[in-house]
């Protein structure tokens, strides 16, 4: 019988939010992610058990990380403490969407009311104005803001978009009467953006015509739910994308003539029951989520169209670090906090699923797919009121 | 390596000191160096050919953050530096490291600035043939690069080469190498459909193109998606039922259910629901479930009751 390995996740997250090792300086520019990993890692094991002082100092190293606009017009956060500039010359100091995001999401977990210290208004104001209004891009977001009005390096994909409308859902504009959104974005755009970028086999991608990948699928659907789209208008793309996304699903069966005679070096057994980003590639732990909440997104039918156990057996047996804790990549790799963290995403969103209970199952917590956070963050959102 | 000596005059910004932290990175010397005199150029805005040398290290260290890629860009204007030694430079950074994404969009901005300058006196215009070998090369490395596949796609869709010779062969030439490679046929589906005029003779030539290359190999996604893909863009709904034939070549359930391929036997499965062959559709999608694509069980099962429904 597999095992889900709590104490070992645990510590390895724990390790990760002490300290990490040189090698992560490539990542700096988004440690903001590191850490919603970590803490909402913890989250969904049950074990992100902090005192009220503890919570208080995760809280406050985080609002550290907002950025103070000297005409006071907007609130937004930077990826690292690493990159603070002396206010008065801040447009070097770039207000980053993603790291809005993880900071919100980490506050969550930490159970940080944000509604007392933050302003939504000017949340928002930064968050429209990464809305690109005009050409190719119409619709979609920058990741980030150069408020001289610059060039900015950077491109617009729906990992922005998700990005933003999450934002919003968070600081719950969307529930507020129009007349009393000083500053929104234009939905109407946003949709057609993303639903732009729907492919011929159903799949998402980054711009019209681009690869379909998993992730970026994800993140066009979870866009769209955000804006209320109905998926079951009966649209063909939607049944194109279902079949897209449960073929995300690894196998070689050798009752097919190809994987008994034929060598392909994308195909390896050893990703059987895990999930690729796109055709004829590799299983990654990472897609395990992206592909199998897209279809959770869709609708309770199209997600149990998952083979559960094969999908459980391959995050278990073969991407779970049995020596650190914590998940890789793939069984080759070595575990690191992204695929950790949606390592157990996706275990949790599956558990009790599959009828093969596992070690450690009972542990797993829940979590809301569409904003990517456990439960009781989720469930801790809803009761925030804003003034 | 950047000659660091020539900063003497710059007290480097301290990095990251606050305590606590969470997530801290043990950082290195040479991070704390090159960093630290980064933001001290930042925090000035010092537009200087040290602090452009500077750039390099700075984004060979952190390619993912967006401010140094803009603070190099912003040098380049301030300074009037060459633009095709700045294109130059971005090939060596991308063969060293390809998993430099943002370098992309950046060479991007400097093509754009390069036409901006442009005036009708301009003898060397800029030519998109001159990426096709960096485009090239990067694919030799990984031929499924999404982000060097993206910037294929922005080429092509920015100087209107949809009917390119050099493109239409270079798509085929990545498929006839892999034709299991999924980005070259994403990009062929661009090239022949992504403009707003589509001939017809060029669906039927896609058409015939794409089942030779499920003859070479049956059991491949991407050229079935491909074939399907065009059916569902410019054919009727029932038109599919002309591709019977060809799928029982890959799947013949008739006789010794010698089947080649999972892809022609669904397809096959759709036929006969668009038929209106209940039976004969349930029958597939069960071989689907019980024998040739069982880890997909629950989603046959799904089909099958959505026939039955």
């Amino acid at each position: 019988m597999d095992e889900f390995l709590v104490s070992k996740h645990q510590k390895y997250f724990q390790l990760c939010l002490n300290s990490l090792p040189a090698k992560a300086q490539s990542e700096d520019s988004n440690k903001l992610a590191i850490v919603y990993f970590c803490i909402q890692g913890l989250d969904l094991l049950g074990k992100l058990q902090l005192t009220f002082q503890e919570k208080k100092i995760y809280a406050d190293f985080l609002f550290k990380h907002m950025i103070i606009d000297p005409n006071d017009e907007i609130q937004s956060f930077r990826a690292s403490q690493t990159f603070k500039l002396p206010s008065s010359q801040n447009n070097y100091d770039l207000p980053n969407l993603a790291a809005t995001l993880f900071a919100l999401s980490s506050l969550l977990a930490l159970e940080s009311d944000f509604s007392q210290n933050l302003n939504r208004h000017k949340l928002m104001r930064f968050v429209s104005k990464l809305q690109i209004l005009n050409g190719p891009e119409k619709g979609g977001f920058k990741p980030v803001l150069d408020q001289k009005g610059g060039q900015v390096v950077g491109e617009s994909d729906l990992r922005h978009c998700y990005t933003a409308l999450c934002v919003r859902k968070m600081l719950k504009y969307d529930e507020l009467p129009l007349e009393e959104r000083l500053h929104d974005i234009d939905v109407k755009l946003a949709e057609r953006y993303i639903l732009d970028r729907v492919n011929f086999n159903g799949g998402l991608s980054s711009n019209r015509y681009t690869e379909s990948h998993s992730g970026l699928t994800f993140c066009g659907l979870g866009a769209l739910k955000l804006l209320n789209y109905d998926f079951n208008s009966n649209e063909t793309w939607v049944a194109n994308t279902i079949r897209w996304l449960v073929n995300r699903q690894v196998d070689y069966p050798q009752t097919i003539e190809a994987y008994r005679d034929e060598e392909y070096e994308y195909w390896d057994e050893d990703d059987i029951g895990g999930f690729n980003g796109r055709e004829n590639k590799f299983g990654d732990t990472c897609y395990s989520w992206w592909v199998t909440a897209s279809l959770k997104l869709l609708g309770d039918q199209y997600f149990e169209c998952i083979n559960f156990g094969a999908a459980e057996k391959y995050l278990l047996s073969k991407s779970q670090s049995r020596l650190m804790g914590g998940f890789g990549k793939d069984s080759q790799s070595f575990p690191d906090p992204l695929h950790s963290y949606l390592g157990i995403a996706a275990l949790t969103l599956w558990k009790g699923r599959s009828g093969l209970e596992y070690t450690g199952e009972n542990n797993l917590t829940g979590i809301d797919e569409l904003l990517v956070i456990s439960q009781t963050s989720s469930d801790f959102l809803k009761q925030m009121e804003w003034k | 390596m950047t000659d660091l000596s020539q900063f003497s005059d710059i007290t480097p910004v301290q990095l990251n000191q606050e305590e606590p932290q969470l997530c801290q990175i043990l950082y290195d010397d040479e991070y704390k160096s090159v960093m630290g005199i980064l933001l001290a150029l930042l925090a000035k805005k010092e537009y200087s050919d040290r602090a452009f040398e500077l750039t390099q290290a700075g984004i060979e260290l952190l390619a993912s953050h967006y401010t140094i890629w803009n603070y190099r860009y912003n040098i380049i204007v301030h300074l009037d530096k060459n633009l095709y030694d700045e294109l130059d430079w971005c090939e060596q950074l991308a063969l060293d490291n390809e998993k430099n994404y943002q370098i992309w969009n950046y060479r991007q901005l400097i093509i754009e600035l390069i036409i901006s300058r442009e005036t009708s006196d301009t003898v060397k215009k800029f030519n998109a043939y001159h990426e096709f070998p960096i485009v090239d090369e990067m694919l030799s490395q990984d031929s499924k690069n999404h982000h060097v596949w993206s910037y294929r796609k922005w080429l092509v869709e920015r100087f209107k080469l949809y009917r390119d010779e050099r493109e239409i062969e270079f798509v085929a030439k990545r498929i006839e190498y892999d034709v299991k490679n999924n980005s070259a046929w994403t990009h062929r589906f661009f090239i022949k459909f992504g403009d707003e005029q589509v001939d017809q003779n060029v669906i039927n030539e896609e058409i015939d193109y794409v089942k030779q290359k499920i003859q070479e190999a049956p059991q491949n996604a991407s050229s079935w998606n491909y074939l399907i893909g065009i059916y569902q863009k410019f054919k009727k709904p029932d038109e599919l039922i002309d591709l019977e034939e060809f799928c029982q070549e890959f799947a013949n359930i008739n006789e010794e259910n010698v089947i080649k391929s999972s892809y022609a036997l669904e397809l096959l499965g759709k036929i006969n629901v668009k038929k209106n062959n209940k039976p004969k559709a349930i029958e597939i999608y069960s071989l689907l479930k019980d024998i040739y694509d069982p880890i997909r069980k629950n989603y046959w099962t799904y089909q099958i009751k959505e026939i039955e429904a």
